[in-house]
């Protein structure tokens, strides 16, 4: 049972990334030409995303209702499914979220998810409110309702990131076609500047998140809250380092259309992927477990 | 990363899959009786105050005697001004003797706990 929650949990998360930081690359970062270039692929991992992100929100419903009551078989039972749905705090936000999903599901259902100005925001709506269950909603009060808050930008960070990776190795791999490299140098060069921004926001919202749900630096290690708290801390610094070391060490050495430095930048971004999907599952564990 | 610490983290981790359902969220943190306490009257109510906020809905208060018999006791709910405090009212006078407290509590952040402890009352 709480294992199928954590898988829930971490499929859940990697899709709304995804839906929203692929999106927003396209629809906030990507000049015309290069838009219907990417527009197919991304496209197609947003219409993934949100059948994955809509099954596991429902999943994530019965599974929490298996949790809060006796389990699978509460999982199952409509009355007890409507008593987290209608009856509990989570069932308050989740209902939204449910809401949410199904809207984006029409939208992918009659092809219409591809209009970004719609889906950009709604995906991430369904991101941020993430912030408003789980060890955010603890406190109660201004203190709740900033801690959500600072959750919510947290989790839309982290989105931006994650998501953003996989349009942009598509952008480094297309970069040899010389009528879109002006473009795509340009989509880079957006991407660099919100991305510092991005990145440090990340880890500003963590430090606080882990202020408020910890109260301490998480560095005694026989708590295992604290032992995955600081190793998907240590992930994310590592992911730090290869965006710097992309940005700073092999961006300067693109020279021509191909190159070893282009090569080394998407390979560094597909590790960074791998890195971020082990933060994600890390945070699914832990989110489940008592922050002491 | 050595082998010694890699085999740690495995460890942890399935420490963390199988243990989980049973680590604690909303902990209980004052009891009205008071925990392992004596009253002199019957208590009109059960009153647990948590370290945060509990669903009502799939919260639950019993109470025994030291015998094992049920006694009875309603529906528990918050208090209207705290969440993090769960009532359910004792439905019959309690006669002299120790009793059992056993409750169960999802907090806002949808975690479960549990726990039990006696009081007594005077005779």
């Amino acid at each position: 049972m709480p294992t199928a929650l954590i898988v829930c949990r971490l499929l859940h998360f990697a899709a709304t990334m995804l839906l929203f930081g692929a999106s927003g690359f396209l629809w906030a970062l990507a000049p015309a030409g290069l838009a219907r270039e990417l527009a197919g692929p991304v496209r197609r991992m947003a219409g993934v995303a949100i059948v994955v992100a809509a099954f596991t929100a429902f999943a994530w419903l019965a599974l929490e209702a298996g949790e809060m009551g006796e389990g699978w078989s509460d999982s199952v039972n409509p009355e007890t499914l409507s008593a987290v749905a209608f009856e509990t705090a989570f069932g308050q936000v989740w209902l939204w979220r449910m809401g949410l999903a199904l809207v984006l599901l029409i939208a992918l259902a009659t092809g219409r998810h591809d209009r970004w100005a719609f889906t950009v925001p709604a995906a991430a709506l369904l991101l941020a409110s993430l912030g408003l269950v789980g060890h955010a909603a603890m406190q109660s009060g201004l203190a709740g309702a900033l801690h959500r808050l600072n959750h919510g930008v947290h989790l839309l960070c982290a989105g931006a990131w994650l998501g953003s990776l996989p349009p942009l190795i598509f952008c480094l791999m297309r970069y040899g076609a010389p009528r879109l490299r002006s473009e795509i140098g340009l989509t880079l060069r957006r991407f660099s500047g919100l991305g510092h921004f991005v990145a440090a926001l990340v880890v500003l919202t963590g430090i606080v998140n882990t202020a408020w749900t910890l109260g301490a630096w998480p560095v005694d290690f026989s708590s295992p809250y604290q032992m995955l708290l600081a190793l998907k801390i240590a992930i994310v610094a590592a992911m730090l380092v290869m965006a710097l070391v992309n940005r700073y060490i092999l961006t300067p050495r693109i020279k021509g259309q191909t190159g070893a430095a282009l090569r080394a930048i998407a390979i560094n971004s597909v590790a960074e992927i791998g890195l971020g999907i082990a933060a994600l599952a890390l945070v699914s564990i832990f989110g489940t477990l008592a922050p002491v | 990363m050595s082998r010694l610490s890699m085999s740690r983290i495995a460890a942890s981790l399935a420490f963390v899959l199988v243990a989980s359902a049973a680590l604690a969220h909303a902990q209980l943190q004052k009891a009205i009786p008071a925990v392992g306490g004596t009253v002199t009257a019957s208590p009109k109510e059960i009153r647990l105050k948590f370290s945060e906020g509990v669903e009502p809905r799939f919260s639950g208060i019993a109470l025994a005697t030291e015998a094992g018999a049920t006694e009875p006791i309603g529906k528990p709910g918050v208090d209207p001004a705290d969440n993090s405090v769960l009532i359910a009212i004792v439905s019959e006078a309690l006669k002299p003797g120790t009793y059992t407290v056993t409750w169960h509590a999802v907090s806002v952040d949808t975690h479960k706990t549990q726990g039990s402890f006696n009081f007594t009352v005077a005779p």
